[in-house]
């Protein structure tokens, strides 16, 4: 598998995983916990939760950003340029 | 008037004559080019491609609905993160491909692209009217908040009628004048503004009501424990509903063509990257104090309209002048979405609906001069339903969103695909939209199954796409078949 293609993979498998920690069945089955303990350091359970996984999600997209080569904005122009 | 409204009014006036300035500013460095006005001429840098993006993305919902939202539902509101982080990762997602292809084509709209990657009329028509007929609404609902703030700020003085009125006619004026690069500079100071306002009204209001964040949470939970679980307080969000709210919204809203217009707007694909990143980052953190609002609302909102709790509390209890600035925040959410609104209708209309019907082609001074006609007509009609606020109005401000989901399965295909045909690219919009219309109008709830309306409608249009794909032998459009090949020199995949 070249490269690119598996930047592609761990990308979309990343965002997946932190789709599905916020959603059913994962979110529900954690519901017990968000009833029994609505507050967590005087902030909601759930909303912690549910912002620990946006911010997985948001550090992931800076990271891939800055990192994952494929998504270098500026190899990506060269490589517009050239096939101009 | 009393003196703190005087000095609020005051405050609001001086905001929209900052807004008639910036305007009158981007006038004088445009030009009447139809790519200038549509686009900016591909030339938004990173700080303003971040902050328009935002500030189109958050309405006056910032300000009204989600608090309403939270204090009708409770803690699980939060699903609304669920439409902010992934549609700005498909933003870059599908921005760069269209960004690229953009240039080398000329295309300044969806309708465009997918026109000519399916050479197929019927799809730049469908998609063009889709992303039109839907936005009516919108503008009309964010009318009707900036109205509120008027009469709110000067207690009654200035009928919210005329408060939506001014801001209307603000709003037009310098979209006329400058077109994108109007609109996406006022976006950018309505960005400041918003943010400000919205995290830093949301702490204040929180604190001075309950003493602090945490004892208005330990206050809420206490007695309504039910908002802080699933379903929640309305018991509305079952596994199904869960899943049927967000993926619609998820797609809707990064298809809406005031969007879609600034995929094709960055200077550069590093500046789009960024600003996708930033954009992400702002319209997350915007909301950090947004459910104590919520659970306050629920505490001490007495008599006050969910959605207009949040307001009042800023100005009843923040000194006046930072009352009056929070509220000019206010305005500035629900301007900031309404011009790009209004830009981008008139940028569809003529470009996608106008310059295909006539059979030459019309000059840039001809396109802009319809764009002027259409920014005029979607005002009066925006206004006319402000004015009589049609029952059916939430009906289909609810689905215009989902509407423009409807898009999303002929974008894939043509982004991704070679086996999907213009017409069942059509026929998947089609068939979209009609399940959306029937299951929000006559059929509520097929089946009992609790899906959305919009849920039902990318279902059935994601099928047809797929079954199209598999049963008709399409023969992909030479034009798509350069266009993947430039996509994988270029991307690799």
């Amino acid at each position: 598998m070249n490269s690119i293609k598996r930047e592609n993979r761990l990308v979309w498998v990343f965002f997946l995983v932190t789709v599905l920690m916020v959603n059913p069945p994962i979110l529900y089955w954690l519901n017990g916990w968000f009833q029994a303990r609505p507050l967590l350091m005087g902030w909601p359970t759930l909303w912690l939760y549910l912002t620990f996984w946006y911010v997985v999600m948001l550090g992931g997209f800076v990271y891939f950003a800055a990192r994952l080569p494929s998504w270098q904005a500026e190899l990506i122009e060269e490589a517009v340029k050239k096939d101009e | 008037m009393t003196a703190a409204s005087q000095v609020g009014m005051a405050v609001l006036v001086l905001y929209l004559v900052a807004v008639l300035y910036i305007g009158w500013r981007a006038y004088r460095v445009g030009s009447e080019n139809f790519a200038d006005q549509a686009v900016a001429n591909r030339g938004l840098g990173i700080f303003v491609l971040t902050l328009t993006y935002a500030a189109t993305y958050h309405s006056a919902y910032a300000f009204t609905g989600i608090v309403g939202f939270a204090q009708g539902d409770g803690i699980p509101f939060w699903i609304n993160g669920l439409w902010l982080v992934p549609p700005t990762v498909l933003f870059w997602e599908f921005g760069k491909r269209l960004w690229v292809l953009g240039k080398r084509y000329n295309y300044v709209s969806l309708a465009q692209y997918l026109g000519d990657a399916y050479d197929n009329r019927t799809v730049a028509m469908l998609t063009a009217l889709v992303q039109t007929v839907f936005i009516v609404p919108y503008v009309t609902v964010q009318l009707i908040g900036t109205g509120y703030i008027f009469n709110t700020v000067t207690g009654g003085a200035i009928p919210f009628e005329v408060g939506a009125a001014i801001m209307l006619v603000v709003m037009i004026i310098y979209v006329w004048a400058g077109g994108m690069r109007a609109v996406a500079w006022t976006d950018t100071v309505q960005g400041i503004m918003m943010f400000l306002a919205v995290v830093g009204g949301s702490f204040f209001v929180t604190t001075q009501l309950g003493g602090s964040i945490t004892g208005v949470f330990q206050q809420a939970a206490a007695q309504v424990p039910e908002a802080f679980s699933l379903p929640g307080r309305a018991g509305a969000f079952t596994p199904v509903r869960w899943i049927s709210q967000w993926v619609p919204l998820c797609l809707g809203v990064i298809l809406a063509p005031q969007l879609v217009l600034r995929m094709f707007s960055a200077r550069s694909l590093n500046v789009l990257k960024w600003a996708s990143v930033g954009g992400a980052v702002y319209i997350t953190a915007i909301y950090t104090f947004t459910p104590a609002v919520g659970m306050a609302g629920i505490l001490y909102g007495g008599d006050y309209a969910p959605d207009q709790f949040f307001v009042a509390m800023l100005w009843e209890h923040l000194p006046v002048l930072l009352a009056g600035l929070a509220l000019a925040g206010g305005f500035a959410a629900a301007m900031s979405t309404a011009d790009s609104q209004i830009h981008a209708v008139s940028t569809t209309v003529a470009g996608d609906i106008y310059a295909p019907l006539v059979r030459r082609k019309p000059s840039d001074r001809e396109l802009t001069r319809v764009m002027h006609i259409v920014h005029v007509l979607l005002g009066a009609a925006a206004y006319y339903w402000v004015l009589t606020q049609p029952p059916a109005l939430i009906n289909i401000v609810t689905i215009a969103v989902g509407g423009t989901a409807m898009l999303a399965p002929a974008l894939v295909g043509a982004l991704y695909s070679r086996r999907v045909s213009g017409p069942v690219a059509a026929l998947s919009i089609v068939v979209g939209l009609a399940a959306l219309v029937v299951t929000q109008f006559l059929w509520r709830n097929p089946l009992g199954l609790g899906i959305l309306p919009g849920m039902w409608g990318l279902i059935l249009s994601t099928l047809v796409v797929v079954l199209g794909a598999l049963i008709v032998k399409a023969q992909p459009s030479e034009r798509l078949i350069e266009q993947h090949g430039h996509l994988r020199s270029i991307f690799g995949a």
